[in-house]
């Protein structure tokens, strides 16, 4: 809650004090609960200080390995970022909601992504660490006439508590080539495939 | 901003909902025996079992074993025959029952349940239905596995065993065969379904455990031909009691199982029944396992996969009634 009160006033504050916006987009592949592709797009609202920006990402998530099987996750949200000197320290909030369809249900998740990311900079890029907590609030389920037939008939359709919960640590690294910057990130998290790992990509402009 | 504003909205309008319990019996998977008092249930070994009979008990009794491990009895039921016609409980005394901590059955943990506490339970279900004559036990994939290692260790109390499909009766053969039982195809759309739906939820206790892997499971076995057209039901899955029931069966990460150390000393008749479809447990595997008994039959269900039971009823329970024959088990003979 906390976190929301905060992110709410940076962005009271960018309203006060924007300036020409920076744009980024970004991509990747990897390994996080399935195998998964990841695109981006960041919108820097405002430099609010020579040390703090305000940025808006915004993100869609697809399982590649059978991709258009109603299955995606859209995310979108806030991030600063906090730079003194060498230092980093990124922080971004991602209200998410996910759709899934297969055998059993149709289904639509809520929740929200929590990140801090403190790092180091070096003159061709970065490196650093990241702690994530990833949180449903709640999934609508609907559940297939397959489902009620061969299984529970009396099973119940609706809206239910968040069953999910993630926590990640990991490390991230970026190498500035041409122009564009590559990442590498991997980590242990909590569930039934208790690591992730990603390679990508962000052009800014 | 907009998509911000949606997915903002919608966390407000699902916070300001009532909200289902994803783990509470009755709103993802049915109730067990000890959350529904009106299910057939019967209190034994230390545990409450789903259990339903049918026919006399003054009959032979027939002890059907599911398959899993982890299924339920739901799908054997239409061993009982059509009605109008005459049915396998018009002679015997059918028992049907969800093995401990499967179908709906009481949930127990991991460190409750291991192949001994089961041959325990079947014992236990045996004197309770049969207490004057070894029954026929009727075992249908890992059931049939598991009436083997029960005659296995106590051949004197069994009178016939048919054994419909059963899965690797030693750890050897698992392994031998473990790719093609699970098949894993990372590109197929059960797994990216299994792997997604992860996001959404979390197997934290029994109930969410054993809806969870129900998204994969008519795909996971493609060479066991399952039917697509009339797919076989189950009541709910026992996840706890199916891995720990293999674990169970492995020494430092092997397969180590051995339920035919001791099958030749049974000397009643076994028929292991293939169907005529299935790629991985059919006809040419269970003519290998056949070589574990002395007098086995080996037969073929025709045009059905490892479903038959389900799919075929009819020509398995002339099989099953060709056993007793053989047998001489029951009055029900040469229909």
């Amino acid at each position: 809650m906390k976190s929301l009160v905060m992110f709410g006033m940076l962005a009271f504050a960018s309203v006060v004090h924007a300036e020409p916006s920076a744009q980024r987009i970004y991509g990747g592949v990897g390994m996080d609960t399935t195998v998964l592709g990841r695109l981006g797009y960041e919108h820097r609202l405002a430099t609010l200080s020579p040390r703090l920006s305000l940025s808006i990402p915004a993100e869609v998530q697809l399982p590649l390995l059978r991709p258009g099987g109603g299955d995606g996750e859209l995310r979108a949200g806030l991030r600063t970022d906090l730079v003194l000197g060498r230092f980093l320290l990124g922080s971004t909030l991602m209200p998410f909601a996910r759709i899934t369809s297969n055998d059993i249900h149709r289904a639509v998740g809520v929740g929200a992504d929590l990140e801090l990311d403190p790092g180091v900079t070096f003159s061709r890029g970065s490196f650093g660490l990241e702690l994530g907590l990833n949180r449903s609030v709640a999934d609508h389920l609907h559940h297939t006439d397959a489902y009620r037939k061969e299984t529970y008939m009396d099973v119940v359709d609706g809206w239910y508590e968040g069953s999910s919960a993630t926590l990640r640590a990991g490390i991230r690294t970026a190498v500035r080539l041409g122009g564009a910057e590559w990442r590498l990130r991997a980590g242990k998290q909590s569930g039934q495939v208790p690591f992730y790992f990603e390679l990508g990509a962000a052009i800014s402009f | 901003m907009k998509v911000i504003s949606i997915v903002l909205s919608s966390l407000l309008f699902v916070t300001a909902c009532e909200l289902a319990d994803p783990g509470e019996a009755g709103n993802l998977v049915p109730r067990t025996v000890t959350e529904d008092s009106s299910l057939p249930a019967l209190d034994l070994a230390g545990t409450r079992l789903h259990v339903e009979t049918f026919g006399s008990p003054s009959n032979p009794a027939l002890i059907f074993l599911h398959g899993g491990p982890g299924g339920d009895y739901r799908s054997l039921l239409r061993l009982r025959g059509q009605p109008g016609e005459p049915r396998l409980e018009d002679d015997y005394f059918l028992v049907f029952w969800d093995q401990r901590g499967t179908g709906l059955s009481q949930r127990h943990d991991a460190a409750d349940i291991n192949i001994d506490v089961y041959l325990s339970d079947l014992d236990a279900i045996i004197a309770k239905f049969s207490p004057d004559r070894p029954p026929a036990l009727i075992g249908h994939s890992w059931g049939g596995m598991y009436a083997t290692a029960y005659l296995n260790q106590y051949p004197e109390r069994v009178a016939a065993a048919v054994l419909l499909e059963p899965g690797p009766l030693t750890g050897a053969l698992y392994s031998e065969l473990k790719s093609e039982i699970i098949h894993l195809d990372f590109w197929s759309e059960w797994l990216s379904d299994l792997l997604w739906d992860q996001r959404f939820l979390s197997p934290d206790d029994h109930a969410r455990m054993d809806y969870a892997p129900l998204v994969a499971r008519k795909n996971v076995q493609p060479g066991y031909h399952l039917s697509q057209t009339d797919p076989a039901p189950l009541w709910r899955l026992g996840a706890v009691a199916q891995t720990a029931i293999l674990a169970s069966g492995a020494k430092d990460g092997v397969w180590a199982w051995n339920f035919v150390t001791n099958t030749r000393s049974f000397s009643r008749p076994v028929n292991l029944v293939a169907s005529s479809d299935n790629e991985v447990l059919g006809l040419a595997f269970q003519t290998r396992q056949a070589e574990f008994f002395d007098h086995p039959t080996i037969s073929v269900v025709t045009d059905a996969g490892h479903d038959f039971p389900w799919t075929a009823p009819d020509q398995t329970i002339a099989l099953i009634r060709q056993t007793l024959d053989q047998a001489g088990y029951g009055v029900g003979a040469s229909r």
